[in-house]
């Protein structure tokens, strides 16, 4: 069953046009990848999503439910988080802020949902005290990620996770994410350049010049030579 | 020791000056923070709150006085009603002007000089309602009292400094507590990111709006009280304001308060030294006047090290 439907979607900046008649569908407890060269539309799609840009023409399905014409806020507390790649925490303000603000909208004390997700990042729960702006890179996107996850996300929306950090750390948050769908049985999208990160999906979407140019199970997708040499250096 | 004490006196004047300009700076630096745009109707809502005050002054039965103070209840009653009136004003101006020009999203700039009309109208109005002449809430004179430690401080001014200090409190717990406090704070640190959260930027702006005219309304019910009320009081009071908000970092809670009390205390200080120099050198020169230079030549120096202000970030 689809958790998301996203339907010949068109959305830009102004006049200009960035996605193309976009279908994408996401299954519940399903992973997705998006990969695309810079440019693509990528960002633009998880904003789109997250209700940050309005959709020129098309529509998205949400559990059923279309999500043209929803306020950020109102698709945050349906259920879809979204967590950029870049500005992707408060920096002025503590660990223990960032997450109470990934709760907004939670109706029970935040606090407890803070211990469960730093069972997720353990690495988290000494720092709490720290300004965010202080923190290393892969601390930084650690607290990014946990934010997303304070709303209790059915679905999180993850623009290029794993960017910007040590091949060590990439290997870490790769197996957060795994960690995450398997601990909370939430659906995750991302997007990525990471081949490590499109083997962890079921499915992957090759978006290219604002237009889906392949689509398919991820071995099927990584078998494909254009794919690998395009994207991954063969 | 005489001179000592004229310094005592000095810094006193500047750290209740200071204390008052604290408030409107912590109001303006809210409003650069997260509406994004400097208010230069700001100090003329303090100008609003101060004769709003003295006319329902006028209107309340005497009450007397509280002990050894030149007001009583009915002076808290008018303020408190003022108070209120300021805050409304604002949230009447940001529904008529501002709140449609960020709906059209027009910039920065266009937003400050849109708060440079609102200026005019605010003072036309307080110039067309209660006319030019200058006025006081009270002809009483307050003959300073001794404190501990050599300190002469008249009553009004203790009043004043324990209410800035009280206030000063409640805002920032208000900021750091409580969730709209949080709310506010995260979306003048990242806007899209406050808005996937949930916080709704509407709501956030009235607040905004709420929390400075409180301090609108109390910073110029208490400027009132120190200095004459006239209808380009706010307006003269701006400088400092923007001064104070500059030096100390925009968006900058503890950087509004540092630049306040430091602009007030060095305003005091040193024009009221150089005044004792020319009194006692037989030059007639009045040296107060040239208080906002002090500001400025401050805030350039500062600047020189500090390109954000004391406490700033860089955007």
């Amino acid at each position: 069953m689809s958790i998301l439907n996203i339907e010949n979607l068109v959305a830009g900046y102004g006049a200009q046009d960035v996605l193309f008649n976009i279908s994408v569908s996401i299954g519940k407890g399903e992973i997705i990848a998006v990969i695309g060269p810079n440019g693509a539309g990528k960002t633009t799609l998880l904003k789109v999503i997250s209700g940050i840009i309005r959709p020129k023409s098309g529509d998205i399905f949400y559990k059923g439910e279309s999500l043209l014409g929803r306020t950020p806020q109102y698709i945050t507390g349906r259920g879809i988080s979204w967590v950029p790649q870049d500005e992707n925490v408060f920096p002025s303000m503590t660990v223990r802020e960032n997450l109470a603000m990934g709760a907004y909208l939670l109706t029970e004390d935040y606090r407890d949902r803070i211990d469960e997700v730093c069972t997720i990042f353990p690495q988290l729960k000494n720092r709490m005290g720290q300004i965010a702006g202080s923190l290393s890179g892969g601390q930084r996107q650690m607290l990014a990620v946990a934010r997303g996850l304070m709303i209790h996300p059915e679905l999180l929306l993850l623009d290029e996770p794993t960017s910007g950090l040590a091949p060590n750390l990439v290997q870490m948050m790769l197996q957060k994410i795994k960690e995450i769908t398997t601990i909370m049985n939430n659906s995750v999208l991302f997007v990525t350049q990471t081949l490590d990160a499109v083997r962890l999906s079921a499915r992957g979407y090759l978006l290219a010049a604002g237009m889906i140019k392949y689509e398919d199970s991820t071995e099927i997708f990584l078998s494909n030579r254009e794919v690998k040499e395009l994207y991954f250096g063969g | 020791m005489e001179a000592e004490a004229q310094v005592a006196d000095l810094l006193i004047s500047g750290i209740i000056y200071g204390s008052i300009i604290t408030l409107g700076a912590i109001g303006l630096t809210l409003m650069s923070d997260i509406l994004n745009f400097f208010n230069f109707a700001y100090g003329d809502f303090f100008t609003l709150a101060a004769f709003c005050t003295m006319a329902f002054l006028n209107i309340l039965p005497d009450m007397g006085t509280f002990a050894h103070l030149s007001f009583g209840w009915s002076m808290l009653i008018a303020a408190l009603l003022s108070i209120v009136i300021t805050v409304l004003a604002m949230l009447l101006f940001d529904f008529l002007f501002f709140k449609r020009l960020r709906k059209l999203g027009v910039t920065s700039l266009f937003m400050a000089l849109a708060s440079l009309g609102s200026s005019f109208i605010i003072r036309a109005a307080v110039y067309i309602i209660w006319g030019p002449k200058v006025r006081y809430y009270s002809s009483a004179i307050q003959i300073s009292r001794k404190l501990p430690l050599g300190i002469r401080m008249k009553p009004d001014e203790t009043v004043i400094l324990v209410s800035v200090l009280v206030l000063v409190i409640l805002v920032f717990y208000f900021l750091k507590r409580t969730k709209m406090g949080m709310a506010m704070r995260s979306l003048s640190d990242n806007k899209m990111l406050a808005q996937a959260s949930g916080v709704e930027t509407d709501r956030v702006i009235m607040w905004t709006w709420i929390v400075s005219g409180v301090l609108a309304g109390v910073g110029g019910i208490f400027y009132g009280i120190q200095v004459q009320l006239s209808p380009t009081m706010g307006w003269d009071f701006l400088i400092a304001l923007f001064v104070a908000v500059i030096l100390g970092g925009v968006g900058s809670f503890w950087g509004a308060l540092i630049g306040g009390m430091t602009i007030g205390i060095s305003e005091e200080l040193i024009t009221g030294l150089i005044q004792n120099m020319t009194n006692a050198m037989a030059i007639q020169a009045n040296i107060s006047v040239y208080k906002p230079a002090i500001a400025f030549i401050l805030v350039v120096v500062i600047l020189l090290l500090k390109p954000y202000g004391l406490l700033g970030r860089k955007e």
